[in-house]
């Protein structure tokens, strides 16, 4: 291996170009296609560090899969803003939000929103009923027609996701 | 252990808090559990940041934004 070990100045040579144009087709926007083929390297290179083997054998699919991840949570994105300015629509901002505070706001939703992502419907409601509402376990219960022991059996399945991705996280920052 | 044994430990303890509280002898329980291994204790940090991040959250605005994306659940 060692030497056959492309460097990533060469990956990026390599691949730059198709991975813009692939990314170009799928977002339809140059500037964020050139943005996330950035975010893209830099995610390879992160895992080449954290010697993931498939990041430097197979540079293409696995600039792909990577790629592919990123337009996934650009969308996912994009349609949480919206949501958010729904939202907006009809419950009054907290007075006092300065444009960093919204941003800041935005990304913790997105956080949160990518956590809850993987979760069957019920269970992410249940979460956001307690976490964000601070209604009580019996509260949720009678409000979904489960019973308690349902509701605290997925939040105990929120909570065991959630920290998994944030540890993931921590690993791989 | 296994990691994902202990998340499962620690979103235990996030779901006794949030139905009984910790009392002083639970504190001290989930202190010793803490104290078992570094995962442990990098679990209990996690499930911190986690509660702090929520707790930011302006809750009517935060609730809208998130539920309405899955109106089915």
């Amino acid at each position: 291996m060692g030497s056959a070990q492309p460097c990533i100045t060469t990956l990026y040579q390599e691949h730059h170009g198709w991975l813009h144009q692939w990314l170009y087709g799928k977002l339809g926007c140059s500037h964020s296609a050139a943005d996330l083929a950035q975010d893209t390297f830099v995610r390879l290179l992160r895992r080449k560090r954290n010697g993931t083997p498939a990041a430097v054998e197979q540079p293409r699919a696995y600039l792909r899969v990577i790629a592919n991840g990123l337009v996934v949570d650009y969308y996912r994105r994009r349609s949480l803003e919206r949501a958010y300015l729904d939202a907006l629509a009809h419950i009054p901002e907290p007075a006092t939000v300065s444009p960093p505070e919204r941003e800041a706001l935005l990304e913790t939703l997105d956080q949160i929103d990518a956590m809850l992502d993987r979760l069957p419907a019920r269970v992410r409601r249940v979460f956001l009923l307690s976490q964000l509402d601070g209604a009580t376990y019996p509260e949720i219960a009678t409000a979904l027609g489960v019973s308690t022991r349902t509701v605290k059996r997925d939040m105990k399945h929120a909570f065991a996701q959630c920290l998994a991705l944030m540890i993931d996280e921590s690993l791989t920052p | 252990m296994k990691p994902a044994e202990i998340l499962k430990e620690a979103a235990d303890w996030l779901v006794r808090a949030d139905t009984d509280g910790l009392d002083d002898a639970s504190e001290r329980a989930l202190a010793g559990w803490r104290r078992q291994s570094p995962d442990h204790e990098r679990a209990w940090q996690a499930a911190c940041k986690l509660r702090s991040m929520l707790e930011d959250v302006p809750p009517e605005l935060g609730l809208e934004t998130l539920i309405s994306r899955y109106p089915n659940g």
